[in-house]
């Protein structure tokens, strides 16, 4: 019923981490895994790798229902913490077709703590088409970008999220080996 | 517990253990975020002082890996006693490489300078902090400096460097010369010399900040607007020297002065040993 | 010439070598070990494991042979061991009131219910050196008295209580978690809770110094020693998979509980209010400083001007803690060069200026 992590959970989940902090320092670049673990039920491999370099039992998580045998890895894992509802949650795991809570009913931190805030495990199918053009910290020059699979209308609200500035949460697409970081500094014009 | 189980005791990779580091993560990906912005942070006793890196140590164990090539710098020397007692400790807890060659390195520890090298894309600066709010010696109290930030009320730091120019003519600040990241936050860029300001404009590399005994760290990510304070009549300048270094003739480096006899005669050498050898070197 | 500084790292191979000589001094002695140090430098013992918030009497000793009797450096030791320590379980809330007591006095009644009791004292003494410690000496047997110490003792803050004289201690709405300052960064307003915990942690001499300013006029606290108990508290954890109480083991604590004077607000009838002090081992100066301190540090809650360093949280508990202190006040003696070299250009830059017959034409550097 468990699932097998990473081989090696600390150099595994180092090698993770540095690849979403270059991809948070570079957005929209989406950046290839350099490790996966076996695919947890009803996740993308990348998204199982996110989850096991991120979460454990100082942070809580909201999901759409998950696979028991997901849940139960996670929790064996992570000391996974589930919260009540989106609007709590340090993280936001949203699997491919699932629908977007409003980004602004996130937590989006305070004025005086704008880092007490979300973060979006956001799957899509693929990164190829160029939907917009962004900017801002970590672009040398503008830069095209498109993911398939995203929910409806995501970046007119990710819009409003930039907006909030330094208010927001941040987001990290995630395709089946990539990840491409979404920090709420990047400024996204459509078309 | 007994004495035997203590004399075996080992280390975890990179000295903390995975929940700390995963904290330390988690909060290094907020502040890459929210550039300049301070992140509070579960800082931990390390096994050297607070006040001598803990902030950058932290960070560092927190992102170092097997493949990395570590540098580590304090005054710009790979040779001074603090940068080597860092390196021992990450060589001790880590096992990875080892170099003072600023191209060769992909993470680079400093205390108080920026490489003269440039910087490569992929390559992540960790500066030792030993006070990261720019505004703290204008305000001493924490929740009043928080509320600053948060209205971006900057009008203190305005008015401290308007007063120096109404005394001295000029600013007179020389190191740890606040800036202001991507336009929003005012930071500090630790205490390195106003001539390294620039270095930290559009750059390519990524810049993390730990504050240890303070308990926060900040980010600058690569290709960020960073921009040392100035007024328009008073435009930002950084230090430049009559000499060229003694050893290497550079004129483009931050150099040092050395006293070299009891009558106080004095030399003027790079500050950075990994760029002075280079030059040196080129010359040969 | 000028030659280059290198050799760092030889240099500082070296100087651990003399280190360690110095730690050990002349070999021709007999070495100490870390079960003469637990036993007959207790307090020592108990003040490192106290601010080093670790209880564990063989490494607080271990600490403090390696750090050749320095108590600062032992606690700064046995904090950066603890990083390294996975945690298992949390406690429950330690019953104080179950102490198996071994001292108790009370400053407020010439006696109370179950007495007043000396217990291992140096209070009673007469502070002459005792030179016949210089050598080895017997110690007279120690008769322990038959009946014995009432167990548990009542606390006399209780009888106060009873007539409704001394605020009701409540925990606050909804019974919070506490904030784990070991894991979590000190944020303001901090909350009493949180401040406890950085005062248990907190340097002796820092908030001894505090403690007595509040004495001398920097607040005003009116202060009576209501409680004073020593002695041995268990300590148990109910594992989630079991489901019931297991004890761990037991402990040596000291626990101090102030009286002070409150004059009364809108909502509060005139009546005493707490201070509240806890310390590992016989630490009774530590807890009473503590109790003070965080009597002070309720000025705000109590609607009280708070006008006195030690009335000032951020200035307290930013402060407290002599790891951080000692760490900073010491980092002076890194090299300062390049930060140095910068204020020294710009010093000659202000001179020449000042120098000059026309300071405002100079260029600035």
């Amino acid at each position: 019923m468990l699932q097998q992590a990473f081989d090696n959970m600390v150099q595994d989940c180092q090698q993770v981490f540095r690849c979403t902090l270059a991809a948070l320092a570079e957005p929209l670049l989406p950046l290839t895994l350099p490790c996966l673990p076996p695919a947890l039920p009803g996740l993308k491999p990348a998204t199982s790798a996110l989850l096991y370099t991120l979460i454990d039992q100082d942070v809580t998580l909201w999901a759409p229902a998950l696979p028991a045998a997901t849940l139960a890895s996670l929790r064996f894992h992570c000391a996974l913490r589930l919260a009540d509802t989106p609007e709590q949650a340090d993280f936001i795991l949203l699997p491919a077709g699932s629908a977007l809570p409003p980004l602004s009913s996130l937590r989006a931190g305070s004025p005086e703590y704008p880092d007490r805030s979300a973060t979006v495990l956001l799957e899509v199918e693929d990164f190829t088409p160029q939907q917009v053009e962004a900017s801002g910290p970590g672009f040398a020059s503008p830069r095209r970008f498109g993911a398939t699979g995203l929910p409806p209308a995501f970046w007119s609200q990710w819009q409003a999220n930039h907006a909030r500035f330094p208010l927001g949460v941040d987001v990290l697409l995630i395709s089946a080996t990539q990840l491409a970081g979404l920090p709420r500094s990047t400024v996204v014009q459509e078309g | 517990m007994t004495e035997a189980c203590h004399s075996q005791w080992q280390y975890n990779f990179a000295f903390l253990d995975e929940n700390t580091k995963r904290m330390l993560r988690r909060a290094l990906l907020k502040a890459v975020a929210i550039p300049g912005y301070q992140v509070p942070f579960g800082s931990r006793e390390m096994p050297l002082p607070y006040g001598w890196g803990t902030g950058g140590i932290q960070l560092t164990a927190s992102i170092i890996g097997q493949d990395d090539v570590l540098k580590v710098i304090d005054q710009g020397a790979d040779d001074t006693t603090n940068a080597v007692n860092i390196r021992r400790f990450f060589a001790r807890v880590t096992g990875v490489s080892t170099t003072s060659s600023t191209a060769a390195a992909s993470l680079i520890q400093s205390r108080h300078r920026i490489p003269e090298t440039p910087l490569q894309p992929g390559q992540i600066m960790v500066f030792q902090v030993p006070e990261p709010e720019a505004l703290r010696t204008l305000e001493a109290s924490e929740v009043e400096t928080r509320k600053l930030h948060a209205h971006q009320e900057y009008g203190l730091m305005h008015v401290k460097l308007y007063e120096d120019i109404a005394r001295f003519g000029h600013i007179a600040t020389s190191y740890d010369y606040p800036v202001m990241v991507n336009d929003r936050y005012l930071s500090s860029p630790s205490p390195i010399p106003k001539f390294d300001n620039p270095k930290l404009h559009m750059s390519p590399a990524l810049m993390l900040f730990g504050a240890g005994r303070e308990k926060r760290l900040y980010a600058i990510p690569p290709h960020t607007r960073v921009e040392s304070l100035a007024f328009e009549d008073h435009p930002f300048s950084v230090q430049r020297w009559e000499q060229a270094c003694a050893l290497c003739g550079s004129h483009d480096s931050y150099l040092d002065e050395i006293i070299t006899d009891d009558a106080g005669a004095r030399m003027f050498v790079c500050s950075d040993t990994d760029y002075c050898q280079q030059q040196q070197e080129g010359k040969a | 010439m000028y030659v280059a500084v290198k050799g760092g790292e030889t240099a500082i191979a070296r100087s651990w070598d003399l280190l360690a000589a110095a730690r050990r001094g002349d070999s021709a002695l007999a070495e100490l070990s870390l079960g003469q140090i637990r036993q007959q430098l207790r307090l020592a013992v108990a003040r490192v494991m106290q601010e080093g918030s670790l209880y564990d009497e063989e490494l607080a000793a271990l600490a403090l042979k390696q750090a050749a009797g320095d108590t600062v450096e032992a606690v700064f030791l046995l904090r950066a061991f603890r990083t390294t320590l996975p945690r298992f379980a949390s406690s429950k809330p330690l019953d104080t009131a179950a102490m198996r007591v071994r001292r108790r006095v009370s400053g407020t009644f010439k006696d109370v219910p179950g007495g007043q009791i000396l217990g291992p004292t140096a209070d009673y003494t007469q502070r002459l050196l005792d030179f016949s410690l210089g050598h080895s000496s017997e110690v007279p047997p120690c008769a322990l008295a038959d009946n014995g110490v009432p167990q548990p003792l009542p606390s006399v803050l209780e009888v106060l209580a009873a007539e409704g004289l001394i605020e009701a201690e409540q925990p606050l709405p909804g019974d919070p978690e506490p904030a784990d300052l070991t894991r979590q960064p000190l944020m303001f307003p901090a909350d009493r809770a949180t401040r406890l915990q950085n005062l248990a942690r907190a340097d002796e001499g820092w908030l001894l110094g505090l403690a007595y300013s509040t004495q001398r006029g920097y607040a005003e606290s009116h202060p009576f020693a209501g409680e004073i108990r020593m002695g041995e508290v268990s300590v148990s954890v109910c594992p989630e998979e079991l489901g019931f109480d297991i004890d761990i083991g037991e402990i040596t604590l000291t626990e101090c509980q102030m009286i002070n004077q409150f004059a009364g607000s809108k909502t509060a009838p005139p009546q005493f209010t707490r201070g509240y002090g806890l310390s590992f081992g016989e630490a009774e100066r530590k807890a009473m400083a503590m109790a003070l301190v965080d009597r002070s540090l309720r000025a705000e809650e109590l609607g009280e001007a708070a006008h006195a360093p030690a009335q000032q949280q951020e200035f307290v508990l930013y402060h407290s803690d002599n790891v951080e202190a000692s760490g900073f006040v010491q980092h002076l003696k890194l090299p300062h060069y390049v930060d140095f070299q910068a204020e020294l250009s710009l010093i000659r830059t202000l001179r020449a200026q000042a120098n000059s017959s026309a300071p405002q034409e100079a260029a600035h550097d």
